[in-house]
C-alpha cells in the first residue's frame, strides 16, 4: 500500500469513527432510538478499526451477522417481541382507523418511484446512483417507519444497502416529532386542526382479540405467502399476549427476547457499515430519500383524511391521518400535542393511537406486498 | 419492461393491495365483533 492509499484509508476510517460517534451521541444525549443506535454506532466503530478481529471470517460480528441477519432470523425474532408488546385494542375499538394505516404507507411507494427517477440523472451526473427496482424498493420501505420491516426487505433485496437503510429508518423514526408537525401545518388549516372527534368507550371481547392475530396471518399469508414469516411472527407475539395463558412467554418475548435480539441486531447492523461500502454517494441519497419517505407518509395520511371528509357527515381531524405511520407511539403523541396546542379541549390521543396501531399493521402489509410483487 | 414502468406497476398495485387487504380485514373485523360481542367477563 503506498502513502496516498494509507492516507485515504485512514481518512475513511476517521469519518466512520465520527459517524459511529454521532450515532452514539444521538443515542445517549438525544435519546434517539438508543437501544438500536447505540449498538449500531459502536458496531460501526468496531468494524472500521484497521485489522479489526471483530469482522472477517471468524470475527464475532461476522458470526452474529451470518447467524441472525443473513438468514433474517433477528428481524423475525424482533417481530415476535414487538407483537407481544402491541396492544391492538385501540384499533379493534375503531376498525375504521385501518384505512389511515393504509394511506400513510404512501411514502413507501412514492419514494420507490423517486429513487427510480433519481437514476435517470445518473447520465447527467455520474455520482448520482442509478438504483435498481429492488434497491429502490428497499429505500422506499424506510417509509414503513418500521425498523425490522426495513431490515427484512432490504436484506432480501439490497443487502449492500442494509447499513444506510437501517440507520435512516431508525433515525427518522426518532425524528418524527420534528418531521411531521411542519408537514401537517402546511397541509391543514387551523379550523381543520381544531376538529373534535367524539370518543366512545367500546369494549372488545377476548375472542376477537385472540382471533385478530390469527385472522391477519391467514388473510395476509394466503394473499402473499412470502409474507408469512414477517406477519406470522408479529402475530405470534401478539397471540402470546392476548391468549392470557402463556404470560411467562409473553413477558419473555417483551423483555429478554427483545433486549437480547435488539443488542445482537444493532451491533451486527453496525458491522455492515465498513468504510468502503458505507462512504458512497448512494448513502447520502438513501438518507435524503428516507426523509422524503417520511414526508410523503405524513402527507399521504393527511390528504387521505381530507378527501374522506368530503364524504363523511362526522368529520375526522385530518391530523389523525398522519398518525397512520408505524412509528409508535411517537406519531400519536405528536398529533395529540398538536391538537391540544390548537384547542386545549381537543383530545385526539385515543383516535391517534388507533391510527398509529393501524400503521403498524399497514406497514407490515406494505412490506409483504412489496416482497410479493417484486420477489 | 424498464425499471420506471415496473416501478409504477409495483407502486400502484402495491398501494392498492395494502388498501385492499386492510379493507378486507376491516369487514372481517366488523363481522367478528358482531359474532363475538364483549361480555362482562371481558
Amino acid at each position: 500500500m503506498n502513502g496516498l492509499q494509507l492516507v485515504v484509508n485512514y481518512w475513511r476510517v476517521a469519518v466512520m469513527f465520527a459517524i459511529g460517534g454521532i450515532l452514539i451521541y444521538l443515542a445517549i444525549k438525544k435519546e434517539y432510538e438508543p437501544t438500536l443506535l447505540l449498538p449500531i454506532g459502536f458496531g460501526a466503530i468496531l468494524a472500521n478499526i484497521p485489522g479489526s478481529s471483530a469482522i472477517g471470517e471468524h470475527g464475532f460480528l461476522t458470526i452474529l451477522y451470518n447467524a441472525g441477519i443473513e438468514n433474517e432470523l433477528f428481524p423475525i425474532l424482533i417481530f415476535i417481541a414487538v407483537g407481544a408488546m402491541i396492544d391492538f385494542g385501540p384499533l379493534l375499538r375503531r376498525p375504521f382507523m385501518l384505512f389511515f394505516g393504509a394511506a400513510a404507507q404512501f411514502g413507501i411507494f412514492a419514494t420507490l418511484m423517486a429513487a427510480l427517477y433519481l437514476g435517470r440523472l445518473h447520465g447527467v451526473a455520474s455520482f448520482i446512483p442509478a438504483f435498481t427496482l429492488k434497491q429502490a424498493a428497499s429505500i422506499g420501505i424506510i417509509g414503513a417507519a418500521d425498523g425490522p420491516t426495513s431490515i427484512y426487505v432490504s436484506r432480501l433485496f439490497a443487502p449492500e444497502l442494509l447499513g444506510p437503510i437501517t440507520v435512516a429508518a431508525y433515525s427518522y423514526m426518532s425524528l418524527v416529532p420534528l418531521i411531521q408537525p411542519p408537514i401537517i401545518r402546511m397541509l391543514t388549516t387551523p379550523e381543520e386542526r381544531r376538529i373534535h372527534m367524539e370518543y366512545q368507550e367500546f369494549r372488545v371481547s377476548k375472542t376477537v382479540r385472540v382471533l385478530f392475530p390469527i385472522l391477519v396471518t391467514v388473510v395476509a399469508g394466503i394473499i402473499a405467502p412470502i409474507s408469512v414469516g414477517l406477519i406470522g411472527s408479529l402475530m405470534l407475539g401478539n397471540l402470546l399476549r392476548e391468549s392470557g395463558v402463556v404470560e411467562r412467554l409473553s413477558r419473555s418475548a417483551q423483555n429478554e427476547l427483545a433486549n437480547i435480539v435488539t443488542l445482537f441486531l444493532g451491533v451486527a447492523i453496525g458491522s455492515t457499515m465498513v468504510a468502503e461500502r458505507f462512504l458512497q454517494p448512494s448513502t447520502v441519497f438513501i438518507i435524503l430519500m428516507g426523509l422524503v419517505a417520511f414526508i410523503f407518509d405524513t402527507a399521504g395520511g393527511v390528504i387521505f383524511a381530507k378527501v374522506l371528509n368530503l364524504f363523511l357527515k362526522r368529520k375526522v381531524n385530518p391530523m389523525i391521518g398522519a398518525a397512520g405511520i408505524s412509528a409508535f407511539p411517537m406519531s400519536a403523541r405528536v398529533i395529540h400535542k398538536m391538537g391540544i396546542e390548537e384547542d386545549p379541549s381537543n383530545y385526539l390521543l385515543m383516535h391517534a393511537v388507533g391510527a398509529n396501531v393501524a400503521g403498524q399493521v399497514g406497514s407490515i402489509i406494505a412490506g409483504a406486498m412489496i416482497l410479493a410483487l417484486i420477489h | 419492461m424498464d425499471h420506471i414502468a415496473e416501478g409504477w406497476l409495483v407502486s400502484g398495485v402495491g398501494l392498492l393491495s395494502v388498501f385492499g387487504v386492510l379493507l378486507l380485514l376491516y369487514f372481517m373485523l366488523r363481522v367478528l365483533m358482531d359474532i363475538f360481542p364483549a361480555k362482562d367477563e371481558d
